[in-house]
């Protein structure tokens, strides 16, 4: 109640005085505020006004005593007057400024009360604080109060002369950063405030810059023109802290208007993506705003923070580097590019690294689509890119894919080649990263079981092959032989000769498969044109024969070396009817057929002491032969004359052989000499090649025949190329073991349309076996894998140089080789 | 129309050859004109409920090579023309002949050269080409075109990136043989950046370029048993020819310097360089190889497949055949690192170890094995770098993936029958040493098949069971599959040519707790007379509608089949020997 009635007694005080003022003052203070008082009072920035409003309408105007006061509110210092030398007249409603000199008058003598330190009252300074000016009117000097006190806000002295980096910015960025910055600071990934830390009151105006560094590799800047002035700014005021929003760091690059900008360390061109934004390349970066005043005079002044604060730093990784590398099953980290064979397998283990940043980029963060295609002969693997897809996955989240083939059937196919790419995609599709090569990694090509087709090397066992009467494996061992006694100098020789050559000499029959075993353990050979004579080749091992099987091959070989009378009896009545065909031929083979019939009519009463396995051959002949006669009685076209000279050059390759072979005519049991028509080794030079088959009808010099001499043990064994590096042929595996039939007949006896008919079969299945041959002839061969059932292409296999030559430099080898290529 | 332009051509190529063939039949005996090589055609299809085909719904190809000589001179010629649904460009077609006389070639058409690995090979181009190896004279050129213009696919399940039309030359100087020489080799390839329509984005990244590349190559043999080669190239590159397009500096001013004087001189060029050099050691029972790469950041040729630049690769490769070859061990050790200039933030080194052994036990038995590791493991590559910039270790790969397969093999010959057993182990581990990645990056793999057939020799007549098994773990997911495959085989007619096969299998798998099955269905029939051959192959997969399990096991086991497929396919082959 007390309190209450204390408050009533202030109320009505306050009312009392109030109606006593008839004129209101009112003082603006504004900044700057200028420390030099007088100064100050006479700027125009303090201003006062008085405004007189009569009571009594019979009062027009009023004199009013003008007092100036200055309060702090820092300390205890005023500075007013007792007598002010500043009197007005105020006209009623008519509001009156006080003048530069009248703020000075209302001062008077200007009295200093309170902390007087450091003031010389003929010039007043006012030391830091805060203040206000006051104004009041009076009615006399020492009269009544007629105003209120008009005051203006709180205003500070202090030095407010734009303080070097008086401003604190503080920019902090969010990762990741798009690349593209005007992008992600648009969209907030870059925060920045502003703290200035003048004393209250010295808001000022200032200039916003920014600054982009890229700290490495190769250092580059970005920054908006320091000495561009114009518009924007930003009026800094002390103590509260100022957001940098997202227009105004943009307007601190100039809205990254290249025109702008000063770039320097960098071509601006590398700096623009395909519609010219700036996007900045990998690299650590910081990012830097600061201010700087702008002076009175509308000017740029020092800088209100230091550029060298205010900085945030990044890392720009949208460059994921190099795209993802294959391991397996090609090895991509290797220097060699052959094409690899991976083993059919399920399943087929494909794998590969991930982009390879070189930023920090996070290691995950991608999908990968992986293709299988077919890779045909002859294109690259670049070619193969335009070949129907065999296989796609897409979006796999792992550097792995496990191909199931007992699903996913027939996508590889044994022994074809395929070309594999995986491409690796970011995930992250609003700020997608960059991989080299757009992601693809380099295309690889494997080859899918099977021999393995070399790309690098890649030849033809046809390109090497001579025919017989090509082949000059003679000669060439008279040079050997000269060269080793040094009669002469070392010869080199063409590569198909030495080839043939080689393989002959060391007991191995000359067909495509031999020479592609021998260029196989001679890779170096394949690209040389010429080889020296006196060059040492790499040979086949043989596999070993459990001796079981030797003994077994002795006996059946022995057992067919034995002359058979029903082989026999076939064989006269077969010559009966081909004499008898005589007169009945046409025109044209009837030369031929009397040279033959006179040939063999020469050999008729040795034929009881050839082996059968011979006289077999050769009535096998003879009876198709018979048949082509039978056949074209009347008429006989070009193909069926080719067929009888054929068959006719079989049947005297069958019943000749070469005259210096009687090296081992001791390992054959004969019982009695033969007199056949021998044959002259037409192979003896250059100048006389001519075939065995062509010449010899009419050579019967009287040398001793050596028919029976032909036949020979040789051993069948069917090799593969490895399925691993590096790919060395073998001959010696469980899988050529007892898996394989061989089928062979003579070449001109082999039945395109239907290979089963005249064919003779080994009876064992094995990588070895052994068939007798009469070797001054050519047979053909082919294999059939029991187990798949799967048959080899028939090829030719000639024995004759084997017989030749073998009998010079192999005299005690029992046992010839006859080598077939399977898969 | 072009496809059947294209088509045309290829009947037009068989018709000649067939003309050729014919003539060497009656020249049989002069042997003036011979012919030998393939004709091959296949045509596939394939349907399936996939989200995303893994095979075009069709596809075709026709290709032939054949070398055709007369008298001294060789014709090498081959062709190929495919086409498959969804390519969105006509059928591919790609012919080339080599005239061969003596000791020069010719080369016209799509035909490719190998001048050297960094400078130009493993590329096709189209055009014309010539080789001349006079004794030791070694010299090659060509020019033609190296890719033909795409523009931007812009539907939907893009597969080909767009590409301008590049044109190229080089050439290839020498002396030496095969064995020994010495080349000095220069290409050259710019694009048109009018040739295709490529849509400028922010994120495109394919620029028309131009590109100059000068090296070399060599090969020394010594002793027969080793061979030394190394290849060395500067290139030029002018990553965008667009205008007002340059790149950033090259870092080898002198290369820059060097390699500008081959491209046009306005241009801003990158200027790097690659070498790389191989001594190997070859005897009959022990081969070894140690190679050594650097190919310098910013190097490209455009001459040769994508390489990777900016790294270092050193690689010892051995092989061991021990007891007369019935053991053979071959190791492989390959470090690569990149960052070359220490300027990166972060170095990737990555370690390979591969060993393989093959044994053979005695007749019957043979056992592979092999084992590979891979190292992935990232740093920080650059020491100058403070601390507050260095990489964080959450981001650094690190990443160990081992790889162990196992596959024994029993063959016997019993009278008639054949008994064959083969199996496989495979098991593979990716381990992530980064904790923060590793939740979503480690994988168990392991799969394994146990298959015994029995093949009645004399009836041509086959039987087999394979046991398959298989278990994926990928994050939290696991899944395993049991199944079994019963199949037959037969070969019919009097010579055997018609063989007839049929598999059907069953598999039981499961995700997670959930059960699914697949049963797989597959005929196969081949046919051969005399030089022809034909198959036709049809297969099917079924796998029981239960969307919500296939797309889980789609999603997550990406190696499993959640689906049901039906393809088919016939092929045919003529061979000319």
């Amino acid at each position: 109640m007390k309190k209450l009635l204390l408050l009533l007694l202030l109320f009505s005080k306050i009312i009392c005085v109030t109606a006593q003022i008839t004129v209101t003052v009112s003082t603006t203070a504004n900044p700057p505020a200028n420390r030099v008082l007088r100064d100050y009072l006479r700027s125009n920035r303090v201003t006062s006004t008085l405004t007189f409003r009569s009571l009594d309408p019979q009062i027009d105007t009023v004199k009013a005593y003008v007092f100036g006061r200055l309060e702090s509110l820092s300390s205890s210092l005023t500075i007013t007057t007792d007598a002010t030398k500043c009197i007005i007249d105020l006209g009623n409603n008519n509001p009156r400024n006080l003048s530069s000199d009248e703020k000075i008058l209302a001062f008077g003598n200007f009295t200093i009360d309170g902390d007087t330190t450091g003031i010389n009252p003929d010039n007043i300074v006012l030391p830091d604080g805060t203040y206000r000016i006051c104004f009041f009117a009076r009615d006399d000097n020492g009269g009544n109060d007629i105003s209120n006190i008009g005051c203006s806000a709180f205003f500070v002295i202090a030095n407010c002369t734009q303080s070097l980096n008086a401003a604190l910015i503080n920019t902090t960025v969010k990762s990741p950063v798009n690349p593209v910055i005007s992008q992600s600071i648009q969209s907030g990934g870059v925060t920045s405030n502003l703290r200035f830390i003048n004393p209250p009151g010295c808001s000022t105006q200032a200039k916003l810059f920014g600054k982009i560094e890229r700290l490495s590799p190769s250092p580059f800047t970005i920054e908006l023109n320091p000495d561009l002035q114009q518009p924007p700014f930003i009026t800094l005021n002390p103590g509260s802290a100022i957001e940098l929003i997202p227009a105004r760091q943009r307007e601190a690059f100039g809205n990254f208007d290249e025109a702008n900008l000063i770039i320097e360390g960098i071509d601006p061109a590398n700096l623009k993506d395909a519609i010219n934004n700036i996007k900045l390349p990998d690299g650590n970066y910081r990012i830097c705003y600061y201010a700087r005043y702008i002076t009175s005079q509308g000017q740029l002044g020092e800088t209100a923070s230091n550029p060298n604060l205010g900085c945030g730093t990044f890392t720009i990784c949208n460059q994921a580097g190099g795209a993802p590398q294959f391991t397996q099953p090609i090895n991509n980290f290797n220097i060699t590019s052959d094409i690899a064979l991976v083993r059919p397998a399920s399943p087929v283990i494909f794998t590969w690294t991930p982009p390879q940043s070189t930023c920090g980029l996070s290691p995950g963060g991608f999908t990968y689509d992986f293709e299988i295609r077919e890779l045909f002969n002859n294109q690259t693997v670049a070619d193969a890119l335009n070949n129907p897809f065999v296989f796609r996955k897409t979006a796999l989240p792992s550097t792995t894919f496990l191909l199931d083939t007992t699903l996913y059937k027939n996508v590889l196919q044994q022994g074809r080649r395929y070309a594999i790419r995986v491409r690796a995609i970011s995930t992250n599709t609003n700020q997608p990263v960059e991989i080299d090569n757009d992601g693809y990694s380099r295309i690889e090509a494997f080859q899918y079981g099977g021999n393995l087709i070399s790309v690098n090397d890649f030849y033809e066992p046809q390109d090497y092959y001579l025919r017989f009467g090509d082949r000059k494996s003679a000669y060439w061992d008279d040079l050997l032989t000269k060269y080793k006694a040094h009669q002469r100098g070392d010869t080199s020789i063409p590569l198909k000769e030495y080839i043939a050559f080689a393989l002959t000499q060391n007991g191995i029959a000359y067909n495509l498969d031999a020479i592609e075993l021998f260029l196989t353990l001679n890779p170096d050979l394949v690209q040389v044109k010429k080889v020296k004579l006196s060059h040492t080749p790499i040979l086949p091992v043989w596999p070993d024969v459990p001796l079981n099987d030797l003994s077994t091959f002795d006996k059946d070989y022995q057992a067919g070396l034995e002359p058979d009378k029903s082989e026999e009896n076939k064989f006269l009545k077969y010559l009966d009817t081909l004499n008898a065909y005589r007169q009945k031929v046409p025109g044209k083979a009837v030369a031929l057929i009397n040279d033959l019939a006179a040939h063999l009519n020469n050999i008729r009463t040795d034929i009881d002491s050839v082996d059968r396995t011979t006289v077999d051959y050769i009535n096998n002949v003879m009876a198709e032969l018979l048949y082509q006669l039978r056949q074209a009685q009347r008429s006989m076209t070009t193909n069926q004359y080719n067929q009888l000279q054929n068959l006719a050059a079989a049947l005297k390759d069958l019943t000749t052989a070469d005259p210096n072979s009687t090296s081992y005519l001791q390992f054959f049991p004969l019982q009695k000499q033969s007199s056949l028509t021998s044959h002259v080794d037409k192979t003896a030079g250059p100048a006389h090649f001519t075939s065995s088959i062509t010449n010899e009808v009419n050579s019967n010099d009287g040398l001793l025949a050596t028919i029976a001499k032909q036949l020979r043990p040789f051993n069948v064994v069917v090799y593969r190329n490895a399925k691993d590096p590096p790919y060395k042929p073998v001959l010696d595996a469980p899988d050529l073991t007892a898996a394989y039939r061989i089928f062979f007949t003579l070449t001109d006896l082999y039945n395109h349309k239907n290979p089963a008919v005249n064919a003779k079969s080994t009876t064992r299945l094995a990588s070895t076996v052994q068939v007798p041959l009469p070797s001054n002839t050519v047979f053909t061969f082919w294999t059939l894998n029991m187990l798949n059932h799967k048959t080899t292409k028939a090829q030719d296999v000639d024995l004759k140089n084997v017989m030749i030559q073998t009998s010079k430099v192999l005299p005690e080898a029992k046992k010839l080789t006859i080598v077939l290529k399977v898969d | 129309m072009s496809w059947f332009k294209n088509i045309c051509c290829g009947v037009m190529c068989v018709s000649c050859l067939q003309c050729l063939q014919a003539q060497q039949k009656y020249t049989a005996k002069k042997k003036a004109v011979s012919i030998r090589g393939s004709l091959g055609a296949s045509s596939n299809f394939y349907h399936s409920n996939e989200s995303a085909g893994t095979r075009p719904s069709s596809a075709w190809n026709v290709n032939g090579n054949f070398t055709a000589k007369i008298k001294a001179v060789t014709l090498p010629f081959s062709f190929v023309v495919s086409q498959y649904g969804g390519s969105n460009t006509p059928a591919h077609f790609q012919f080339g002949i080599s005239p061969t006389y003596r000791w020069t070639k010719l080369h016209l058409g799509y035909r490719y050269m190998r001048f050297s690995p960094l400078i130009f090979g493993g590329q096709t181009f189209k055009g014309v080409g010539i080789e001349l190896n006079p004794k030791q004279f070694r010299f090659a050129a060509f020019y033609g075109r190296l890719n033909k213009a795409f523009n931007e696919d812009t539907g939907t399940g893009r597969f080909r990136a767009p590409q301008f039309s590049r044109k190229g030359y080089g050439f290839k100087v020498g002396i030496g043989n095969a064995k020994t020489f010495f080349d000095v080799i220069y290409f050259h390839a710019k694009d048109d950046s009018t040739s295709a329509r490529i849509i400028k984005t922010a994120k495109t990244s394919i620029h028309a370029q131009e590109n100059a590349v000068l090296g070399s190559s060599f090969k020394v043999s010594m002793l027969k048993k080793i061979i030394w080669t190394g290849d060395m190239a500067i290139s030029g590159l002018i990553p965008d020819i667009s205008p007002g397009k340059q790149r950033i500096d090259s870092a080898h001013q002198k290369l820059k310097n060097f390699i500008d004087k081959f491209l046009p001189a306005s241009s801003n060029i990158v200027a790097s360089y690659a070498g790389q050099s191989s001594l190997s050691y070859r005897s009959k029972k022990y081969n070894s190889s140690l190679g050594y790469r650097r190919v310098a950041p910013n190097f490209k040729s455009l001459g040769t497949p994508y390489l990777l630049n900016d790294i270092e690769l050193l690689t010892l490769n051995n092989n061991h055949a021990i007891a007369k070859g019935k053991l053979n061990v071959s190791t492989s050790l390959s470090r690569q690192h990149n960052n070359l200039d220490k300027n990166r933030s972060t170095e990737l080194r990555t370690q390979v170890q591969n060993i393989n052994a093959n044994a053979i036990l005695g007749r019957h038995w043979n056992i592979n094995a092999n084992y590979s590791g891979y190292d992935l493991k990232q740093k920080n590559g650059n020491k100058a770098l403070p601390d507050s910039l260095r990489v964080n270790d959450t981001l650094l790969l690190k990443q160990r993936i081992s790889q162990f397969t196992v596959s024994p093999s029993f063959n016997i010959t019993k009278g008639n029958t054949m008994h064959f057993i083969n199996g496989n182990v495979s098991l593979q581990n990716l381990k992530d040493k980064n904790p923060t990645t590793a939740a979503a990056t480690n994988s168990k793999n392991s799969s394994a098949s146990l298959n015994y057939t029995l093949s009645f020799i004399q009836e041509a007549l086959s039987f087999s069971v394979n046991y398959l098994f298989s278990k994926y773990k990928q994050q939290a997911s696991s899944y395993k599959s049991n199944g079994f495959i019963f199949g037959t085989s037969s070969q019919l007619l009097k010579n055997k040519s018609l063989n007839i096969q049929g598999n059907f299998g069953y598999y039981l798998n499961k995700f997670s707790t959930n059960t699914q099955k697949n049963m797989s269905y597959s005929g196969n029939i081949g046919y051969t007379i005399k030089r022809h051959s034909f198959n036709v192959f049809a297969n099917y997969i079924y796998t029981p509608v239960n969307n919500a399990i296939n797309d889980a096991i789609n999603k997550t086991v990406p190696y499993a089949v959640a689906t049901k497929n039906f393809s088919g396919g016939i092929g045919y082959n003529y061979s000319i020997y």
